[in-house]
């Protein structure tokens, strides 16, 4: 089974032909697909929730928050050329603390059910934000996929809905790497040596979603019978309309300020 | 003979897009009687579920008149508080606007009041079943389906298949997402199976009722907003 399932993971990963087919011929292909994106969503989150929970016992500690916050501000009050006004930094200060004051006293509130501790609280969060990540991906997966159908039914495509998303929920394979990235994301806190954990972090988190496209794209031209090309281009094409679009918005929205602003004057 | 799937097979064959789950919900001499039990069954244990989750989230949440009493005490102490205490008009307005500010947050944030969903989720998803099944048993006839509304009802029931995504819902914190796409996909291969629909056809059927939907909501939204727009502007201009 495992060795199996190493197999596919290799075939996947090196977009091997037989592998994509035989995962389409299969009839619980979607079913398969679905499992995979739940197993590797939960995986890449076990980590931080693991590292959540822990710390879910530890009680705020409001003072050390305060000085840590304390010693940020006052290091950028003393670099920052555009806070160098006496007046400005006394203001900043003196509603620094008013609102340090103001979060004290709300953690300090105790719950509706006052005999609950105080870390249930933080403990439910973690676990219900691990256990929401799966569906998120399955969201953002599954919408995504029905516009890349739609154009590649508009260029000839020839997948049928359920063999397109259980093709395309193969990209979540690559994303088995992110399991690394977050294990790095626990020695990020030790100094010097940290930064470059974080580095590398980030360069297996972008080499994860690359491979991710890749993945995407052979999916798509293997159950629509396209070419590389075509396949990158449907692939590409919801993404580049959105940014077109959300770009548009963008300069209207800039003219209606000018506008409205050189109508004010 | 074939046995006949229990409740929870159909539901997850209907999530899996298994063609097989729809032509026999379709083919089923009692479709209305197993439809109408899906959903109310579906509803049901998503509003338990998710009145359970909203509970939780409740009960280690802090009081919101608490929170409410003790951010204002604060910005009661602030400098600009006092500037704007000499003005009692200025005064006014922060109340109402921090009133209605808190209020509208009361309203977002789980209360006791999750209980009511119990019985409001399954209701709420029988309406959207019946008024979407029959408005979309209209657009696919249009478009040349062969369904009858028995059968497109019986279909379309299958599409509250996504509705258990929410049954994550019963952690408190959690949150479903893709159920509205998921139930798009499924009511895309309930039109296609009941009525025989290929491709855009199907397509065209699925999307229109809620394409209608959209404009009808649009529509409600913007008479709304101008009576919205029409109270707001009384309520300040008779407290001024």
């Amino acid at each position: 089974m495992m060795r199996e399932l190493v197999a596919f993971a290799r075939g996947v990963l090196t977009l091997n032909d037989a592998t994509f087919a035989a995962h389409l011929a299969s009839r619980d292909a979607l079913k398969r697909g679905l499992l995979l994106m739940v197993s590797v969503a939960l995986l890449v989150g076990l980590i931080p929730f693991l590292s959540g929970m822990a710390s879910s016992f530890r009680s705020v500690d409001m003072a050390a928050v305060e000085r840590e916050a304390e010693r940020q501000i006052e290091s950028s009050l003393q670099f920052n050329p555009a806070w160098q006004n006496p007046e400005f930094q006394s203001t900043f200060r003196q509603y620094f603390q008013m609102g340090f004051a103001i979060a004290r006293d709300v953690m300090a509130i105790k719950p509706n059910v006052s005999f609950l501790p105080p870390w249930l609280e933080r403990l439910m969060r973690a676990f219900g934000e691990w256990l929401s990540q799966p569906l998120a991906w399955l969201g953002a997966w599954a919408g995504y996929a029905l516009w890349v159908m739609l154009f590649a039914k508009l260029l000839g495509g020839r997948a049928t809905l359920e063999r397109m998303l259980a093709a395309t929920s193969l990209f979540v394979v690559p994303h088995l790497l992110d399991v690394l990235g977050s294990l790095l994301t626990l020695l990020s806190g030790i100094q010097v040596a940290g930064a470059c954990f974080g580095l590398l972090n980030t360069l297996i988190g972008v080499v994860a979603w690359a491979w991710g496209i890749v993945v995407y794209v052979k999916a798509t031209a293997v159950v629509n019978e396209f070419s590389w090309g075509r396949a990158t281009l449907v692939t590409l094409l919801p993404a580049l309309l959105v940014a077109l679009l959300a770009m548009l918005l963008a300069i209207v929205a800039v003219m209606g300020i000018v506008l409205s602003a050189s109508g004010a004057q | 003979m074939e046995a006949r799937p229990n409740l929870f097979q159909t539901v997850l064959g209907a999530f899996l897009l298994q063609e097989d789950t729809y032509a026999r919900m379709r083919d089923d001499a009692q479709r209305m009687k197993r439809a109408l039990v899906l959903v109310v069954a579906v509803g049901l244990l998503v509003g338990v579920t998710g009145a359970c989750g909203r509970l939780g989230e409740w009960a280690v949440s802090p009081p919101m008149d608490k929170l409410q009493s003790t951010v204002l005490s604060h910005l009661s102490q602030m400098p600009w508080f006092t500037d704007m205490s000499r003005n009692p008009q200025a005064m006014q307005m922060f109340k109402q606007q921090y009133e209605l500010g808190w209020t509208i947050a009361k309203a977002l944030v789980p209360s006791p009041w999750a209980l009511v969903g119990i019985l409001t989720t399954p209701l709420s998803l029988l309406i959207i079943w019946f008024v979407y099944g029959l408005l979309a048993h209209l657009s696919a006839r249009v478009l040349g389906g062969k369904g009858s509304a028995g059968q497109t009802l019986a279909c379309t029931a299958l599409a509250v298949a996504p509705q258990l995504l929410n049954i994550v819902t019963v952690l408190p914190f959690a949150q479903a997402a893709g159920v509205s796409t998921w139930t798009l996909v499924c009511n895309f291969t309930a039109v296609r199976s009941a009525h025989g629909l290929r491709g855009w056809r199907a397509l065209v059927a699925t999307v229109l009722p809620l394409v209608l939907a959209i404009l009808i909501g649009v529509l409600f939204a913007c008479l709304g907003g101008a009576l919205a727009e029409t109270i707001i502007g009384r309520t300040v201009g008779g407290a001024r």
